[in-house]
């Protein structure tokens, strides 16, 4: 039987690669932003070339976050976290009313036995329900 | 400003130097390229998404199916290997009566639908012979779930396959467009996996469980296929409360059933309520109920037609009470939202019974919708 194993483990090294990549290029293209400032503070560049320098640093700079941000919601591609399910049980002769966790075998109007507060064997699960599951 | 600390100082571009040349031809062969590759750039993209999307969806398949057989083994008791009959089960299929003439095709339908059931069912059997009725009915259902994750995988593959093998821009396209609804759909089939594995009740059993409250402590006889029918009242009128048998995971045949009770109760029922889950618009909430007419009930629709057929037959209205919920949340565990809808719905019944009944008049509430982990 194949055992399964999570999705694509060679792929994720190499997305993780590629970031490290896009984050080398974002930080190079910062400097180059922060750079093409300094030239214009010193008017060491004409308009043509200052604004052909910035628009690439710019440009650069916004394709590597898209990508990062790209990568980042491939990474978080995930299973829903397998949610806790409480089972709801209530007396039909008093207000006693009880959650727990749910058990193998329970279900809605199965009998729960004796009412610790009034006594009678009243007792049974009135619902079952599962908390927001949370992503990983 | 000056920043003297710099490590990369650039060099001026002045774009009649070299560098401006060389950025130049650059980006004119850059334009230039992506005019006449930019397709094949774009399909390349996409496909490595849907290479992505497969790849996760085999692991939630392998995962299922990996459940399925750990989950049969320690419930159904089996004595030997059921590696086999899982794999056949997972690759069974329901061939459609010919539509060429559609008439009678309901009856045809539904007695294809009593051979699956009853083979299906005698299958899961075979390979869980210590499985008690409810837990085979669960078990069924959790080879369905995993059936379905299968048979979703197969056919993204074979469309991914095609769609590289005749680099189809258009196949790519229309694959790559559906695989955020194809994701969704199998988590929402793998949580359903973890839920019938372990009994718990669903969204979709919201109609159940309404029925299951209104049937409570009253006597209970059993009608037609698998379903269950008692008697209460309601503000003066005689209630005819029906679900599916459970705790097991089952839906029934409610069009069976209903049909049924009219006829035991000829001329004397007034009205049909249907109750069940319904699937929610986006931005819509959670547990929201409406109101509308005429049968609510999924499935292929010959239950619905059973249903429809008899109401007009016998001119009586049918209503349908609807709790709204997207399709994760109708085949994973019922959320608390949805389970505390019950009550709201069992106010809505009654007020349409008011509104729309005399004291004394005969009603039909049918639940409608799996009733795994929902006894009666």
């Amino acid at each position: 039987m194949a055992q399964g194993k999570p999705p694509g483990g060679g792929s994720v090294t190499v997305r993780f690669v590629l970031s490290l990549i896009l984050a080398f290029i974002g930080l190079f293209s910062l400097l180059a932003l922060l750079t093409g400032y300094d030239f214009i503070q010193q008017r060491r560049l004409d308009d043509a070339g200052t604004s052909l320098y910035l628009s690439l640093a710019f440009v650069t700079f916004l394709f590597v976050v898209f990508n990062i941000v790209r990568t980042r919601r491939g990474f978080s591609l995930t299973t829903v976290v397998p949610s806790k399910v409480l089972s709801v049980v209530q007396c039909t002769q008093c207000s006693f009313k009880q959650l727990k966790n749910f058990a193998l075998g329970d279900y809605v109007t199965k009998a729960e036995g004796k009412c610790t507060q009034c006594g009678n064997q009243t007792l049974f699960v009135s619902g079952i329900f599962t908390e927001a599951g949370k992503k990983r | 400003m000056a920043l003297p600390f710099f490590p990369l100082q650039f060099p001026g571009l002045d774009v009649t130097g070299p560098i401006g040349q060389v950025l130049q031809i650059l980006l004119t062969a850059f334009f230039i390229g992506f005019i006449f590759f930019g397709q094949k750039l774009q399909m390349r993209m996409f496909l490595m998404e849907i290479d992505r999307g497969l790849k996760r969806l085999d692991f939630i398949r392998i995962q299922a199916r990996d459940l399925t057989l750990k989950t049969v083994k320690e419930q159904g008791k089996p004595t030997a290997d059921i590696t086999p009959q899982i794999n056949t089960l997972m690759e069974q299929f329901i061939i459609a009566p010919v539509d060429m003439d559609p008439s009678g095709i309901v009856r045809k339908f539904d007695h294809l639908l009593d051979v699956h059931d009853v083979k299906f069912k005698d299958d899961v059997r075979a390979i869980a012979p210590g499985a008690s009725e409810p837990t085979l009915n669960n078990l069924g259902n959790l080879v369905e779930a995993s059936w379905a994750l299968n048979t979703i995988y197969r056919i993204v593959r074979h469309f991914y396959l095609l769609g590289r093998r005749t680099s189809s821009f258009f196949i790519i396209l229309q694959l790559q467009a559906l695989m955020p609804m194809v994701m969704q759909e199998a988590e929402a089939y793998m949580g359903a996996a973890r839920a019938f594995a372990e009994g718990q009740p669903i969204g979709d059993g919201i109609g159940a469980l309404v029925a299951s409250r209104l049937m409570k402590d009253k006597a209970q006889r059993k009608v037609e296929k698998d379903v269950i029918v008692a008697e209460t009242t309601m503000e003066d009128r005689r209630v005819i409360a029906l679900k599916a048998e459970g705790p097991g995971g089952n839906v029934g045949k409610p069009g069976d059933a209903i049909r049924s009770i009219i006829e035991e109760n000829q001329g004397k029922v007034s009205m049909v309520v249907m109750i069940d889950a319904a699937l929610k618009f986006e931005g819509e909430n959670s547990g929201d109920i409406s109101e509308g007419i005429g049968a609510a009930i999924g499935g292929i629709g010959t239950e619905r037609f059973k249903i429809e057929e008899e109401a007009t037959k016998q001119r009586i209205p049918v209503y349908a009470v609807i709790v709204k919920e997207s399709i994760l949340e109708a085949i994973t565990p019922m959320k608390k939202e949805i389970l505390d809808a019950g009550e709201k719905v069992i106010e809505r019944i009654k007020r349409l019974i008011i509104e729309r009944t005399k004291p004394g008049d005969t009603v039909i509430v049918a639940g409608i919708g799996n009733t795994i982990g929902i006894g009666q």
